[in-house]
């Protein structure tokens, strides 16, 4: 039996080699993941993309126009010759038009940013920047292949708007306005928590990502190997004291040779040990930060901005969802109390709004007309509850009206760089004062059968059934 | 920070995907990393195998825009061409010189998008100079024309490319050492001689 067994044993490991692998392949591709930092690099990407299409809309004609850097049938010509299959909307697009299909591509770039028709924006931003790369060849640089790529697996996944977007705000809003069509029995409600649901399509973006980063790093680390002054420790001089792309003058830190060794050694290392130390979950928090510490430092001596920002993008997709929703909610968010008037159809709206676009529960919406106030904060009355919304915050902290809209704006992770504009000297004041006309003309219908109607979701004109 | 971690990631569901469109997905994302890796590979130097891998996926990549290569800063931090477009009317008199990438474009943007059309007309210079024939740059007659155009009366185009060399570190620091003051990284001596690309008509259709 011995020779039949030096057969079937190698035979056995192949097999047990491929079912491993198959197992190793479908637990890394299709175990479903936290779709928060897909939703957080589509804000990131979507914005760039938005940013460069309007950069380029400064020179349009130069970029884009029949009398420009290039007219389309030398970029045809030049295609031709490199990449029979090249594509581009602007070659199909009549001069005249040009200015007009830009507008629509930067308003594109910019829904696919803020998560509106994602299905639809992100694969349309996608089509807009390879449209515009192909038209314009000559005025590429790295930035647009990596702006490319992400968008590319944000759009062929199909899960850039399952978090941080418009759509899923709106989808929550449309669900929470619904449940509040009639005022629940004894105004109590309880919305359902929103932390988006894990997703395979999520898990194939960000493994899409991952994957395609690891690879970038990888192969700018090994051909960096073949240059002399990589190894001399000197390279890091060449970014620094290159005239055409220096910000800041740096020349200074000639005199610090050792540190100019030590950064190009550096740079060349985290290259190299990245794509294979961030698999490792303890070291990847601090090659992640290094990595960040790198873009930075080349926007700082290149002045590539935009690269970086879309590097670091990419790096978030080996972050926790979990850790990016702490960033805006905290570790252990203490929630708020919010009184509302549960017998005004437009509060009842304003609240569902509000709770869309709180997935983590912060707050907990009391209709002011269902509890005794006073249990909630001793200083609060019906009456002062009725003239606006009150906050009341773990720690005892009361605000009302606008204020208490800003804040809870500022909690959720949806509303929280809108509820920056509170910041903008005259912005509080202003609006206290629209909130507070806004809250005095505000129909209420007293009820004394907790069915109180809001205006039906599709048919504005409309009651609800008493 | 935290980073991706199993609480992101629940069991394995069996019944998630049925298997054949976890088998076509499972295909096509080995089919797009076999893709993706030749552009990687195919980059100088390789080897005939590499290009031949990359150019089985050339019609792939056009599709997708993708079969980049990712060598940045290598083998070096290279000099930064920048060209330099003389103006002529047509008594031949100079009116201006046009240097791409021009300085102070704001947003800088504005001022990378320049800076990769020289990058484009330093590569087409390159390959002219490797083919036998020795043909015109690729991009230099409709980068002069559009050049050309900005200027009502100009007739001809001459561009020329310099290279913006990194200054010796060893240089640099030896004038900090003794307390000189070292030059400025615009120095003319960090420009390359003005190497003759081609004289060019500034605007073909109105001659």
């Amino acid at each position: 039996m011995r020779p039949l067994r030096i057969l079937t044993e190698p035979w056995n490991a192949f097999v047990g080699l491929l079912r491993a692998g198959s197992s190793g392949w479908n637990a890394f591709f299709f175990t479903p993941a936290d779709p928060t930092p897909v939703g957080l690099i589509r804000l990131i990407v979507g914005s760039l993309a938005c940013w460069s299409l309007f950069v380029y809309g400064w020179d349009l004609e130069a970029f884009l126009g029949p009398n420009g850097w290039a007219n389309a049938s030398v970029v045809r010509e030049y295609w031709a010759e490199r990449v029979p299959g090249a594509w581009s909307i602007w070659f199909l697009v009549p001069d005249g038009w040009i200015r007009a299909v830009w507008a629509v591509g930067v308003a594109v770039a910019a829904m696919c940013a803020v998560g509106v028709a994602s299905r639809l924006t992100t694969p349309l931003t996608w089509v807009f920047v390879i449209s515009t790369a192909r038209r314009a060849p000559f005025s590429l640089y790295g930035f647009d292949q990596i702006l490319s790529t992400w968008l590319l697996y944000l759009a062929v996944t199909d899960a850039s708007g399952q978090a941080l977007s418009i759509d899923r705000w709106i989808g929550r809003a449309r669900r929470f306005r619904s449940e509040l069509f009639v005022r629940p029995k004894g105004g109590k409600w309880t919305p359902t928590p929103g932390i988006p649901e894990p997703s395979i399509r999520a898990n194939l973006c960000l493994r899409l990502i991952q994957c395609h980063l690891v690879v970038i790093y990888a192969m700018a680390g090994l051909a960096k190997l073949q240059g002399r002054a990589w190894w001399e420790g000197t390279a890091i001089w060449g970014t620094l004291a290159a005239g055409e792309f220096r910000r800041f003058d740096l020349t200074w830190l000639a005199a610090y040779p050792l540190l100019l060794n030590a950064l190009t050694h550096f740079a060349l290392a985290l290259e190299l040990v990245y794509p294979v130390m961030i698999w490792n979950r303890r070291l990847r928090p601090w090659l992640i930060g290094a990595m960040v510490m790198l873009h930075l430092g080349i926007d700082v001596t290149l002045g590539l901005t935009e690269f970086g920002l879309v590097m670091i993008a990419g790096n978030l997709a080996f972050t926790s969802g979990a850790w990016l929703r702490s960033l805006v909610i905290g570790d252990a968010p203490a929630p708020g109390r919010v009184l509302y008037d549960g017998v005004c159809p437009r509060c009842r709206a304003s609240i569902a709004l509000i709770c869309a676009g709180d997935p983590a529960r912060l707050i907990e919406p009391l209709d002011l007309n269902a509890v005794e106030v006073a249990t909630i904060h001793p200083s609060l009355t019906k009456e002062r509850c009725v003239e606006s919304m009150h906050l009341v915050h773990a720690s005892g902290r009361v605000e009302s009206g606008f204020d208490a809209v800003v804040r809870i704006a500022s909690w959720t992770p949806t509303l929280a760089l809108p509820a920056l504009v509170r910041f903008v000297p005259g912005v509080s004041r202003l609006g206290r004062v629209a909130y507070n006309r806004i809250a005095a003309s505000r129909p209420r219908e007293v009820c004394n059968d907790d069915v109180c109607g809001l205006d039906a979701p599709n048919r504005p004109s409309s009651r609800a059934p008493r | 920070m935290k980073t991706e971690k199993s609480a992101d990631r629940v069991p394995q569901r069996e019944a998630g995907l049925p298997p054949w469109v976890r088998g076509s997905i499972s295909a096509a994302l080995a089919f797009h990393a076999v893709a993706i890796l030749g552009g990687v590979f195919a980059a100088p130097p390789a080897s005939d195998l590499q290009r031949a891998w990359a150019e089985a996926f050339a019609g792939y990549h056009g599709l997708i825009d993708q079969g980049y290569s990712y060598r940045y800063f290598a083998p070096e931090p290279p000099p930064t061409p920048v060209i330099t477009a003389r103006l002529f009317d047509a008594e031949g008199r100079e009116i201006r010189t046009v240097r791409i990438p021009e300085r102070g474009l704001t947003p800088r943007m504005r001022y990378q998008r320049q800076l990769s059309i020289a990058n484009a007309l330093a590569s087409s210079l390159e390959q002219s100079r490797r083919n036998p024939d020795r043909p015109p740059p690729f991009w230099a007659k409709s980068f002069a024309e559009r050049i050309g155009r900005e200027e009502p009366r100009c007739r001809k185009v001459r561009l020329a490319l310099q290279l913006h060399l990194i200054p010796e570190l060893d240089a640099i620091r030896r004038d900090l050492i003794s307390g000189a003051k070292p030059p400025e990284l615009d120095d003319p001596r960090f420009y390359t001689v003005p190497e003759s690309i081609g004289e060019f008509a500034c605007d073909p259709s109105a001659s």
